[in-house]
């Protein structure tokens, strides 16, 4: 009896929260945060007439334990909410999770959906195409031939959005060559597998390569065990002192246990880290690079498309963001301040942002300098 | 008839009768929970639910794990533990696909695709069975001889799959003949069969089952074939409908097929309470709440949320501890 009784009880709550949600969710969603290093940043100024939207958007992050992938979905709700358009989030890692969330998506009735990992894209564009629901790829870009060519001959496919990894991966290795690295651990899965952190390792063995220095690899349970990776790296080489990690420096998705290294190496990390100003004190953090995060121009590629106004005829929109490194505790300082958690842009910019001029000038603004400025936002916009 | 001894009659009666309706409701929570789930969401979605797209979206979702997790219940049934399914499942997928473009051929790649599979779990069980290594130690072991293997083969980290074979296989009406025939021949051999009643008595108690005459290492064996043919068919549709294999594939199976045998009321302990259909429960439970959820539009804290606690009371209400719990000392 008690047990049936729990048993609906807990039911009762369950339905009741999910009941609660949907009506939340038609009435009203907050921006992630409304702070910002600019006026009026993630609200809506009083003179702009939002117009109305008849369309519905979907997303799919690859977790929810992970900093960057959260940040991603309070970003496009936020700027979902700000542009009056209804978006729904949901979970999926690995070539199947990606179909999968795709396929639930679709039900759902989505016109597009932004994707965030091009894993399984053989699979998940296929089906978008036969379904006529449009993709926008964010944090991440189309990586294999064959998906290329499938993203080139889509119908579609609007566009991606991300850093270079090669590019950032290049940044990172060469700053710790000039800082006198002659052998490199590497954090990193042990096999290159085609998305963004195999596109990083190999572009890190590539330079080093070239330029004639040793690294050496850690072994671990399981593809994201990059605790085992550094665990394994610190007790097999106890003298190497330079690390390089494809991915964060520490999270909960990928902890690379940063307290192990503290001190004893010096660390050079492909992506945001939530612990980074004691990192940088203790001396363990060297540099990493941010701004995969916001993705208000996968946003305005997506938006200004279902709106009618596609920003290429043919193709897709194929924009490179610009990293922003960070290697001093200055400089985590104002990424903390003026870009981490932030919504930048305003509901006014972004619906001025209409041609594929506007948005690369505004991707190439998005530097670090100018968020401190403020001046991001300063591109001749019609 | 003392006045005495009537009461004792009745309280025990009373005590018999709430056994029964317990375990009646312990057996039938499972199946309660998932057509629960089906008349809410087809109510909450206003019918979106029942289309035929959308259940054809979760038979595509679902059969993969009803396969692996079939295959796997004669393994739980005599309790062990194999972590090694999604790292076979791996290795398969890749072989299947080095095969498909070789050859070609669609047989060709099945065939590989279930030898791959067949060789893997037949390893698993003869280290743990024939040099007496824990079965979850021994397919730790698989797993990363698996893991390995697959980074060599693969040069670029991704290898597709050859398009007219995707074309043949991954479709529905395929899809559904192969999971029926899966679900009855299952059915057959673990409740109808040695293979089936020897695997649970093994669950139960080893040293009886074996004093009893019954070959432990042959029936666990026996159990780890099923479990590796069941894998190898699942591994092959399921690179047919992500078409490219790489080493990220079938990741986490193992705890996806844990997860949709305990969600459908069985112990991973195994023993004789063990049933062949709480996979098949659990998988479409899995899938049908979050098909349901994400067509609900519920944010996707809630959707991981509600899983959770669905999970939780499937636990607290399916499962007698103090006889046997959901999951291994």
């Amino acid at each position: 009896m008690k047990k049936v009784a729990a048993l609906l009880l807990v039911l009762m709550m369950m339905f009741g929260l999910v009941a609660c949600n949907n009506q939340a969710g038609e009435n009203s969603q907050q921006p992630a945060n409304s702070d910002g290093g600019a006026e009026e940043t993630g609200s809506v100024d009083p003179g702009v007439t939002i117009p109305e939207a008849d369309f519905t958007l979907g997303a799919v992050v690859y977790s929810l334990s992970d900093a960057v992938p959260v940040n991603v979905k309070n970003q496009l709700e936020a700027y979902a909410e700000m542009l009056n358009v209804e978006l729904t989030v949901v979970v999926g890692n690995g070539a199947e999770g990606n179909l999968q969330g795709v396929e639930s998506l679709i039900q759902s009735g989505v016109d597009g959906i932004f994707m965030m990992s091009a894993e399984g894209i053989d699979a998940y564009l296929p089906v978008m195409e036969e379904a006529g629901v449009y993709c926008v790829l964010g944090s991440t870009k189309v990586l294999t031939d064959s998906a290329k060519e499938l993203a080139e001959n889509s119908e579609i496919f609007l566009g991606q959005v991300s850093f270079d990894d090669e590019e950032v991966m290049r940044l990172l290795t060469e700053a710790a060559i000039a800082d006198g690295a002659t052998e490199v651990g590497l954090i990193a899965p042990t096999n290159v597998t085609p998305n963004y952190l195999g596109i990083r390792k190999q572009a890190v063995m590539d330079i080093l390569n070239e330029n004639g220095i040793p690294y050496y690899e850690g072994t671990g349970s399981s593809y994201f065990d990059f605790a085992g990776f550094t665990s394994t790296l610190l007790a097999n080489y106890p003298n190497l002192e330079y690390y390089i990690t494809v991915t964060t420096a520490d999270s909960a998705y990928a902890p690379i246990t940063l307290a192990e290294m503290n001190g004893k190496v010096k660390l050079y990390a492909a992506n945001r880290s939530d612990t980074a100003t004691q990192a940088f004190e203790d001396g363990t953090l060297q540099a990493y690079v941010a701004g995969t995060e916001h993705c208000a121009a996968e946003f305005l590629i997506m938006y200004n498309y279902l709106m009618g106004n596609p920003l290429v005829e043919d193709g897709y929109v194929d924009i490179t963001s610009a990293p922003l490194y960070i290697d001093s505790i200055e400089t985590q300082q104002q990424l903390e301040e003026y870009y981490n958690d932030k919504i930048l842009y305003t509901a006014d910019f972004m619906l001025k942002v209409d041609t594929l001029e506007e948005l690369e000038a505004m991707a190439e603004a998005a530097t670090l300098e100018n968020f401190v400025a403020g001046t991001y936002m300063d591109v001749d916009v019609q | 008839m003392g006045t005495k001894t009537k009461a004792l009659n009745a309280e025990s009666a009373q005590v018999e009768a709430k056994a029964q309706i317990g375990k009646i409701a312990r057996v039938a929570l499972p199946y309660a929970g998932l057509v629960i789930a089906v008349i809410f969401f087809s109510i909450a979605t206003k019918g979106s639910f029942l289309q035929l797209d959308n259940l054809t979206t979760l038979i595509n979702q679902s059969f993969t794990l009803i396969l692996a997790a079939l295959g796997a219940t004669f393994i739980y049934a005599h309790g062990s533990l194999d972590v090694s399914l999604g790292s076979i499942c791996m290795m398969s997928c890749i072989s299947s696909v080095l095969a498909a473009v070789a050859t070609q051929s669609g047989v060709v790649a099945f065939l590989v695709c279930l030898g791959v599979s067949l060789l893997c779990s037949l390893i698993v069980a003869l280290i743990s069975c024939k040099l007496g290594v824990v079965a979850f130690v021994s397919s730790l072991c698989v797993s990363f001889i698996c893991q390995g293997l697959a980074g060599e083969m693969l040069d670029t980290g991704e290898i597709v799959m050859p398009t007219h074979i995707i074309e043949a296989v991954d479709r529905p009406a395929v899809k559904v003949i192969v999971i029926v025939a899966a679900i009855v021949i299952c059915y057959v051999l673990f409740e109808r069969t040695k293979i089936g009643v020897y695997n649970k008595a093994i669950g139960g108690n080893a040293a009886a089952a074996e004093q009893s005459g019954v070959n432990v290492h042959k029936y666990k064996i026996l159990a780890y074939v099923i479990s590796g043919v069941l894998l190898g068919v699942s591994s092959f549709f399921l690179i047919c409908r992500i078409s490219a294999a790489s080493t990220t594939t079938g990741s986490g199976l193992h705890m996806d097929v844990m997860l949709a045998v305990i969600l459908g009321g069985m112990s991973i302990r195994g023993g004789p309470k063990s049933n062949i259909a709480a996979p098949v429960i659990g998988s479409l439970t899995t899938y049908v709440l979050s098909n349901g959820l994400t067509l609900m539009r519920v944010d996707a804290y809630y959707v991981q949320f509600i899983q959770g606690i669905i999970f939780l009371l499937i636990i607290f209400c399916v499962f007698d501890k103090k006889k046997h719990g959901a999951l291994p000392n």
